[in-house]
């Protein structure tokens, strides 16, 4: 039943993202649709950037929405107003198995959207593929900003986990194209130019680098969700 | 004495600098009604966190069915044989009252139905009705059907008579009474509605600062204490306060309100010594015995 709970909670997010999705991609595919047709690998350079910003909002959106509303919320107080999350932990269901829950069903909502803006609309807009390797990067990628959002999610309210993920991420982006992030803790080591648009080839290191540090912050914020005061 | 479903010895919990808890000590005999008493922010919902295992104190102790409630893997066990309701009363606002027992009911394997069934009826709870659309006393009705069908053996109610109707409390404080005598549940709950807690509680503790001011039987502390008056013909005396067994004085006028704890008759044959002064005896209410331990108006005449 927490699956169904967790899907009732997240699932007008989605319908929020692929909104989201059509208005972002609309407006360049009725550009170009317009006007001479270009090759399609032109219209993909315009609609990846897109689409990975996306991807990261998806990411950050319902890492939120995923956990917050129903588990994590600050701690420390004496005084009630923590909505359904004391009934919710008064469950006889561990904590782990709460946040574990949200999580997969967070994690799969954010892929399934991110196939949608990685292979579904590319290949409806412009009949173009992206490479494999490109969607397991940005995949892993966006697994890293999902992790980030949900630490940051175990000691901030909704308001100041989805401000504090945006420029955190926005910020870790801007300092890895600048270079400035040395590539072992560079969630976006496959994100760059030229993008591996229709490469085959899979980038191991640059898919394995934000896996391992999504699940760093996954086990800090078990850690922290274990040991809080609710 | 019985066997303690709940006991607390030396809980002590802050938030920054402030004491929430600060050494409390409760003990819950099995198959009580126990009226949890305090003022706003004397600890009472942090001591009901702490035994469903919301918060971690810093020390002392506190166990259910003998068992530690700061002891994760024996949080499951117990969790799963209380029934719970919140201070707030919230619940998930997207589901209804059928959707919400649904989800319920798998994490209770000891489920019964026909509990359900009949609180549903009794509560009158609409089950299509999503829980956004209900009142505060529904939630509650609500929550304490799902805290009563799963065969709890022990109820934690916060403030479960919040956002009721007379009619409502009525029905509730019946319905607990019922569910105590005849499935002995023991039932530990909160409440600043000291008559509703007079009328079914035959336990209480009171509380004050993240302490145990006053615990026990209800009518041997109602035994204990009497309220005497004291009418005098010319000044009153000033140092009635120093009366052994004298636990408060509070004067009007000519008229001396005396709360007595323990040798009342010998207290009273001191006081007949006065010259000219007419005494009465009562006994004393829940809320006078509430207000002499937390509302601090002890004053010496």
């Amino acid at each position: 039943m927490l699956w169904l709970k967790a899907w009732l909670e997240t699932r007008w997010k989605m319908v929020w993202m692929v909104l989201m999705c059509v208005l972002a991609f609309g407006a360049p595919l009725a550009v170009f649709s317009s006007g001479p047709i270009h090759h399609p690998q032109q219209l993909m350079l315009v609609l990846l950037p897109i689409s990975v910003v996306l991807c990261f909002i998806t990411a950050i959106t319902l890492a939120g929405s995923g956990i917050q509303t129903a588990l994590l919320r600050p701690g420390g107080s004496e005084k009630g107003g923590e909505g359904s999350t004391l009934f919710t932990l008064s469950l006889p269901v561990t904590r782990i198995r709460l946040f574990a829950v949200r999580t997969v069903i967070g994690v799969l909502e954010t892929l399934a959207l991110l196939t949608l803006f990685s292979f579904v609309i590319p290949r409806l807009a412009m009949n173009a593929d992206v490479g494999l390797g490109y969607f397991a990067v940005i995949v892993s990628s966006s697994l890293a900003v999902y992790a980030i959002s949900a630490c940051i999610s175990t000691f901030c309210d909704e308001g100041w986990r989805y401000r504090g993920s945006v420029v955190i991420v926005a910020l870790l982006f801007v300092l890895a194209t600048a270079g400035k992030v040395p590539r072992p803790i560079n969630i976006f080591r496959g994100i760059g130019v030229p993008l591996p648009l229709v490469a085959q080839q899979i980038p191991w290191l640059a898919i394995a680098t934000p896996c391992i540090l999504a699940l760093l912050f996954f086990g800090a914020a078990l850690l922290i969700i274990r040991r809080r005061d609710y | 004495m019985s066997e303690a479903v709940i006991e607390i010895e030396g809980l002590r919990k802050s938030f920054g600098s402030h004491a929430a808890l600060d050494g409390l000590d409760l003990r819950v005999p099995a198959g009580s009604v126990f009226g949890f008493l305090g003022r706003n922010g004397a600890g009472k919902t942090t001591t009901i966190k702490h035994l469903l295992g919301l918060i971690k104190a810093d020390r002392g102790s506190a166990r259910i069915f003998g068992q530690p409630v700061a002891d994760p893997s024996t949080g499951i066990g117990i969790r799963r044989r209380i029934g719970f309701v919140t201070e707030d009363k919230d619940l998930y606002p997207y589901m209804t009252v059928d959707g919400l027992i649904r989800f319920t009911r798998p994490f209770f394997p000891g489920w019964q139905h026909d509990l359900e069934q009949r609180y549903l009826n009794l509560f009158e709870l609409p089950r299509g009705k999503r829980i956004s659309q209900l009142s505060k006393g529904m939630r509650s009705k609500l929550m304490l059907l799902l805290a009563i069908s799963h065969g709890a053996e022990l109820l934690v109610l916060d403030e479960p008579m919040d956002g009721l109707d007379p009619p409502g409390v009525e029905l509730v404080l019946r319905e607990l009474v019922a569910i105590a005598a005849e499935q002995a549940t023991t039932i530990f709950f909160s409440s600043h509605q000291l008559p509703d807690v007079e009328q079914i509680a035959d336990h209480v503790a009171i509380i004050d600062g993240g302490k145990t001011l006053l615990s026990g039987d209800l009518d041997d502390l109602k035994m204990h204490y009497q309220r005497l008056s004291l009418v005098c013909s010319d000044e009153p005396p000033s140092d009635v306060g120093r009366i052994d067994g004298v636990v408060s004085v509070r004067r009007n006028g000519r008229m001396l309100s005396i709360l007595v704890n323990r040798d009342v008759e010998a207290v009273v044959a001191q006081l007949r010594r006065l010259p000219g002064v007419a005494i009465e005896r009562f006994p004393v209410t829940l809320k006078e015995l509430f207000l002499e331990h937390v509302g601090n108006s002890k004053c010496s005449g």
